[in-house]
């Protein structure tokens, strides 16, 4: 298949890359419909995430169609149009069970190095790094989900890509932000980099990008 | 709502959804802020900027570069610096820009004996989804208004190159493997 592969600071190149397989029955393989590029993969192309390798395939923000399914996997069937969070999570760990699903214990093959930067270990991510799991990313045109059982988010045929492509990271990741600051009426907020995300409406930004 | 960027179409973007707009590139972010809160600051500040802000809108955010460029840093701090001290006492700093390592500099001083409140995380995107599905699917909210460029796969390369540079209005890439 064709894929987004980082090669270097600044280097991004469209290129064949092995078609993604089922590892695990919990898996499911996805035809992806559309992918965006995030604030914070300019942080890989810009080279200053550590752990990255040349060839990985990168993008998380991805929805398309399933294609294949593991034996395990009771809740997706071929043909499902799903949208993937960007954190892949086991949704039966400590964290998982509490909600923290980007915490996950189980999700990232590379905990032992994470634990070693950052003193833990989160979830694996996809397309971030050798440090949260390695995992192919979805810029290209086919995916493996793991823990598909979890993650992916089936989403109505009447609603366009665009309109819940960004359920992937930004629009999530811009609530959460204003979640956290317990917005009360005749409050003042402060944003530094704006309109990333779904939602200048709710009066929310999103994900990072260089700026500031 | 104050919103600080400098990049045009995101701040036209920003003050047609009501906010006030600050251009930190031909302002003093903190004394505007300052004005706009009678003094007493923000009541919650977001950086979703993270570990690469723009490098020359000040002194510190140049010296964060050239330690990171000599190894002797591995992050740029500069918006989490000003978020700080641009909240009120009380307030929130809501980390959402992604950093990755060990951050030189930050004003606990000022966080502690003004009692802030952090707030960070990795998304758990999951948690979200079911209601913020709810909302596309009520017109509450139709996040494709972002979308500024379209594209195939193909063309990735040079969107990402247009991206990061800002070219054309450039805010968010879509591409499709069959475009």
């Amino acid at each position: 298949m064709k894929a987004l592969c980082w090669h270097g600071k600044s280097d991004m190149r469209y290129e064949t890359v092995p078609d993604p397989k089922i590892q695990d029955p919990r898996d499911a393989i996805i035809k992806v419909t559309a992918c965006a590029i995030c604030g914070s993969d300019l942080h890989i192309y810009n080279g200053v995430i550590p752990g990255m390798e040349g060839g990985d395939v990168i993008g998380h923000e991805t929805m398309g169609e399933v294609v294949e399914v593991g034996s395990a996997n009771k809740k997706l069937k071929v043909g499902d149009r799903v949208v993937v969070p960007f954190t892949i999570s086991c949704g039966e760990c400590f964290f998982c069970q509490r909600g923290y699903f980007s915490g996950c214990e189980r999700s990232n093959p590379d905990a032992a190095k994470a634990a070693k930067l950052w003193g833990h270990s989160p979830a694996g991510l996809f397309g971030y790094s050798h440090l949260l799991g390695g995992y192919p990313g979805g810029q290209a045109e086919y995916m493996r989900v793991p823990f598909a059982d979890i993650g992916p988010i089936k989403v109505p045929e009447h609603l366009s890509d665009e309109q819940v492509l960004f359920l992937s990271d930004i629009f999530p990741t811009g609530y959460m932000a204003a979640e956290f600051c317990d917005i009360k009426d005749g409050d003042t907020i402060a944003i530094w980099a704006v309109v990333r995300s779904g939602s200048s409406r709710s009066g929310v930004p999103s994900c990072s990008a260089p700026a500031g | 709502m104050i919103a600080i960027d400098t990049v045009p179409e995101r701040m036209n973007m920003a003050k047609a959804a009501g906010a006030n707009v600050l251009d930190f590139m031909k302002e003093d972010v903190y004394e505007r802020i300052q004005d706009l809160t009678s003094g007493r600051g923000a009541d919650a500040c977001i950086d979703a900027v993270g570990t690469e802000p723009h490098t020359t809108a000040s002194l510190d955010s140049v010296i964060d570069r050239v330690k990171v460029a000599t190894f002797m840093g591995t992050d740029r701090p500069h918006v989490l610096r000003q978020a700080i001290h641009c909240c009120r006492n009380f307030g929130t700093v809501s980390i959402v820009g992604v950093y990755g390592g060990f951050l030189d500099k930050i004003p606990m001083g000022s966080a502690i004996n003004r009692g802030l409140t952090f707030r960070m995380a990795q998304t758990p995107v999951q948690h979200y989804l079911p209601k913020l599905l709810k909302r596309i699917e009520d017109g509450q909210i139709d996040p494709s208004f972002v979308v500024t460029d379209r594209a195939s796969l193909a063309d990735g390369p040079d969107l990402y190159k247009k991206f990061r540079d800002r070219q054309d209005g450039c805010i968010k890439v879509v591409m499709k493997p069959e475009a």
